[in-house]
């Protein structure tokens, strides 16, 4: 069993795979781009706040957020191998001025208190390892008043199925994750005063339609050639049934919590 | 004084529905027939002003007729901007009795343009620039009314020439908009390096004004010849590894005779993914035209048939069931070096999408995938040369089609030809109107069918108050400049 630091790293060179990518698109999680927005208007950002992006992926919500609330953002990732900058510029995705990319363990994170108006964690929390020491750290981040938005897979007691435990469950933030109303007592027991969470559950739908089409094609022309990819391609057939029923039963979820700071 | 021998005499048509439409002269809403001779289907209409009005919208009456077991239930947008007062199509924005949701959005940049065509249904010329901060806000509406958008096409005018197009991509693709496109002459894809650069750098597919191969065709259409701009345009697209969809105007006695060579044209060029045939449609600028003869969907799949050497058969191109089915029809081309084969002839498309007669044919297991994959490509919003598309043609093949690409390379393959017919005011029919899926964006919120725009007189009235407003503007903080100098 690996340790939790190496499982997160392991978790995150995943995330930042080509692999990954393919399947899940830039934005690493489901309902990409248009999740985000929803989150950054559920929050309330506003012209001029500073947000911290947790675990940050490739940036691309980051580099959204700057542009569309017009927020100064810094986005937090752990992948060892090369900067979230360095990445995009690969990727000629430029970073614009008002972003700033910090690397770091988005448990840990090195900030002072009160640095951030607004933190967002888009489908990371349930990879956190210590889920209340975590949530608690971004409120101390928080200025008060400052608000938390989390997005993030839902998983309902005892209603996993055992298929989906491993590296593909690990993937799909399955393993961890919390019941759809877990993330909402976490973050009152973190002291955050929260909303009404709203259900994003259509997303995943779509995410596994894609993802079917996908692997369907990848295992029908052998590609691509990794291990870990003719596993899933291998696997995952049989398994997204399962996955969408479970998500049409309510078992599994994607939902969105926003949490205000009262201190 | 009746003769005894007077014999009763057969209409030369056949009535085939009543329906609503405008008056040309002066856009007044009236009643219209659509009749049928001698296989052809025309629209008579008699405004009490200005007297009678026919015109022909169809040159294949069985194919008119036929394409109607495509429709398909429309999909209720999240909202509506207007209500219900004056009737379709006077309330447009879309009002609650709206049959369908926005598949694609247009945002008209500006109106000025970089060419001065004697065709251009938009009447390019002086008028307004959107400001970044008004296209940020429309196209937060189309989030707003359609929670996950589609395609959204940034058009003129000409967008190229607004200083702040990138900016404006950018943020569509920045809102999660799954596909972002730019309607373009492609003059300055053609002569501006650092422009080119930033259009590769953001990527939306270029929907590309493309009217022939024959000069002539560009002298009458566009005014200037302009033939090796749009080569010279082209060949950029691929050099930085850009989409293209070719976008053909077409008008009788112009460029009718050249569909096949611009389909084989396409199909051969490593930009192009994809044609668009419009037959011309007489609102703004036109020329000189006869509504008995105009050119009509059929003719152009005539057309293609006749004119690529048995490449195509009639039954390869099959209407789109998302907006009204005699509105559009796509045709599908798998392509692999120079085998060329259409989709319709993989699948029985008929089976997916006739949502009207019930057939009893056996289906595979993965019916409902099939089914599914087929409706997002023969829809108003299916963009040529994109991931989503390429996705979609492999699970609609299934088993029948063992496809030895990657998903990244199976795009290139993909074709798409797609006859789209839009209104003007001689063929402008209420029922094609209020099922409309394509749909312009104004800066007070509201998504117009953009037959609508174009026929009713929304277009002039929304460039109107814009172009003035912006005047007020300049004229403001010009005294704003004088008094803070003084």
């Amino acid at each position: 069993m690996l340790d939790s630091y190496a499982a997160k790293i392991c978790c995150a060179d995943l995330y930042s795979s080509e692999l990954a990518r393919l399947i899940l698109g830039d934005s690493l999680h489901p309902g990409g781009l248009r999740a985000t927005n929803r989150l950054g208007r559920a929050m309330g950002l506003q012209r001029g706040w500073r947000v911290l992006d947790l675990a940050c992926g490739l940036g691309t919500s980051a580099t959204a957020i700057s542009r569309v609330f017009r927020c100064q953002v810094v986005g937090l990732e752990l992948g060892e191998e090369a900067s979230v900058s360095s990445r995009r510029r690969a990727l000629e995705q430029p970073v614009p001025a008002d972003v700033a990319f910090v690397r770091g363990d988005a448990e840990i994170p090195p900030f002072r208190e009160g640095a951030f108006d607004a933190v967002i964690i888009e489908c990371a929390t349930s990879l956190f390892v210590d889920k209340e020491t975590a949530i608690s750290r971004v409120r101390r981040l928080l200025r008060p008043g400052g608000v938390v938005g989390i997005s993030d897979v839902t998983v309902e007691p005892g209603s996993l199925p055992p298929e989906l435990d491993g590296t593909v469950g690990m993937m799909l933030c399955l393993a961890d994750a919390l019941p759809a109303d877990g993330y909402q007592s976490l973050l009152e027991r973190c002291g955050f005063i929260t909303g009404e969470p709203e259900d994003l559950s259509a997303e995943v739908m779509a995410l596994l339609a894609d993802l079917r089409g996908k692997l369907a094609l990848g295992s029908a022309v052998g590609f691509p050639s990794s291990e870990l990819a003719s596993d899933l391609a291998e696997s995952a057939p049989g398994l997204l049934d399962r996955v969408e029923q479970s998500v049409s039963r309510g078992q599994i979820g994607y939902w969105l919590y926003v949490g205000h700071n009262p201190y | 004084m009746t003769s005894p021998n007077r014999i009763k005499q057969d209409a030369d048509y056949i009535f085939h529905e009543l329906t609503r439409s405008i008056c040309p002269e002066c856009k007044t809403v009236i009643d219209a027939q659509v009749i049928i001779r001698d296989n052809k289907v025309y629209m008579r209409k008699r405004c009490p002003e200005h007297g009678w009005f026919e015109g022909i919208i169809s040159s294949d009456a069985e194919m008119y007729v036929g394409s109607i077991r495509f429709n398909k239930p429309g999909t209720i947008p999240l909202d509506f901007s207007t209500e219900v007062k004056d009737g379709c199509p006077l309330d447009c924005g879309l009002c609650p009795e709206h049959k369908q949701h926005i598949c694609l959005a247009l945002i008209e940049v500006n109106t000025a343009c970089n060419l001065d065509c004697p065709v251009c249904f938009a009447n390019a010329g002086a008028g307004y620039n959107l400001t970044l901060e008004q296209v940020e806000s429309m196209l937060d509406r189309f989030v707003e009314i359609e929670g996950d958008p589609e395609v959204i096409q940034f058009s003129g005018g000409e967008p190229t020439i607004h200083p702040q197009l990138p900016e404006m991509i950018q943020a569509a693709k920045d809102r999660g908009i799954r596909q972002v496109m730019i309607n373009t002459n492609g003059v300055r894809l053609a002569r501006d390096d650092r422009f080119l650069a930033q259009m590769a750098a953001l990527d939306p597919v270029v929907y590309f004004q493309f009217d022939g191969l024959r000069e002539e065709t560009y002298l009458t259409i566009r005014g200037e010849p302009l033939l090796d701009t749009k080569m010279r345009a082209l060949d950029r697209l691929a050099e930085v590894g850009m989409t293209a969809v070719l976008v053909a105007a077409i008008e009788r006695d112009v460029n009718t005779d050249e569909v096949g060579d611009i389909v084989e044209f396409g199909l051969k060029h490593p930009a192009v993914r994809g044609v668009v045939f419009q037959p011309v449609t007489h609102v703004g600028r036109h020329i000189e035209f006869d509504p008995m003869t105009r050119v009509t969907i059929p003719d152009i799949i005539h057309g293609i048939v006749d004119q690529t050497d048995g490449r195509f058969v009639l039954e390869d191109f099959v209407p789109v069931p998302c907006c009204f089915p005699t509105c559009q029809v796509n045709s599908y081309l798998f392509v692999d070096g120079d085998t060329v084969t259409p989709l319709p002839r993989l699948l029985d498309i008929d089976q997916y999408l006739d949502y009207i007669t019930n057939r009893a044919l056996p289906k595979p297991p993965n019916a409902a995938d099939i089914q599914t994959a087929l409706e997002g490509l023969w829809s108003a919003s299916a963009v040529a040369g994109t991931e989503q598309t390429a996705g979609q043609f492999e699970c609609a093949c299934g088993p029948g089609l063992d496809l030895p690409y990657e998903i990244n390379h199976l795009k290139d393959h993909v074709f798409q030809i797609a006859i789209k017919d839009f209104l003007d005011a001689w063929t402008f029919n209420v029922k094609q109107v209020m099922k409309c899926c394509v749909g312009i964006l104004t800066p007070d919120g509201r998504a117009i069918p953009f037959c609508s725009y174009n026929s009713v007189g929304y277009r002039e009235q929304i460039r109107e108050q814009l172009t003035m407003e912006q005047g007020r503007q300049k004229i403001l903080s010009r005294s704003k400049n004088a008094r803070d100098k003084a």
